[in-house]
């Protein structure tokens, strides 16, 4: 289900979150590594 | 102008954030998405208005202070007046099920550098990219 999957992930990097930007707005961006995003979202899948 | 639940969904989801324990914003939260929901897929007066008076009841709970709209609500549900402009991302969430289908996805652009993007969509990739593109004139590549 990747909506959901996009909402957990969105909720665990929320304070990367740049700033001005909420939910639900498609413009979402977040600070950090490619890498970790990846190494994150992985995770997530396997669970 | 109809009155849109959507917005009046935000607002009980920004103040609940707040008040993550008090369970009366959550339980106005579930009643404002099943209302956004209902008004989505086109249910009968009869069924918004069962759902209104719930929001009007919970609304009466003392300890709530987030009040004044359930009668706007009510008036337009039977003024056949309300809507629910509901956003892509949260519209897609809130229906999905087991059984469908999309993509997650992470993107990069060379206009946010050090930034990534976390997306999902029914679409292809690159009808994605190009859709980005288009709306917000600056291109993404999907990793």
């Amino acid at each position: 289900m990747p909506f959901k999957l996009e909402k957990k992930l969105h909720d665990f990097f929320i304070d990367n979150r740049v700033s001005g930007l909420t939910y639900g707005d498609s413009n979402e961006w977040y600070y950090g590594e490619l890498d970790t995003f990846v190494e994150i979202a992985k995770a997530y899948i396997k669970k | 102008m109809s009155l849109d639940v959507y917005k009046k969904y935000k607002s009980v989801y920004t103040k609940g954030r707040s008040y993550p324990n008090i369970d009366l914003y959550q339980d106005m939260r579930q009643l404002l998405k099943n209302l956004c929901i209902a008004i989505y897929h086109d249910q009968d007066k009869e069924y918004l208005l069962n759902i209104a008076y719930a929001i009007r009841d919970l609304e009466s709970d003392e300890s709530y202070r987030h009040r004044f709209f359930s009668s706007q609500i009510l008036i337009a549900i039977e003024d056949d007046d309300v809507s629910a402009n509901i956003p892509y991302p949260s519209l897609h969430r809130w229906l999905e099920t087991r059984d469908s289908s999309g993509r997650l996805y992470l993107a990069e652009s060379d206009f946010k550098e050090g930034q990534v993007k976390i997306g999902a969509t029914t679409m292809g990739i690159t009808e994605r990219e190009n859709k980005y593109s288009h709306k917000y004139g600056y291109s993404i590549d999907v990793v």
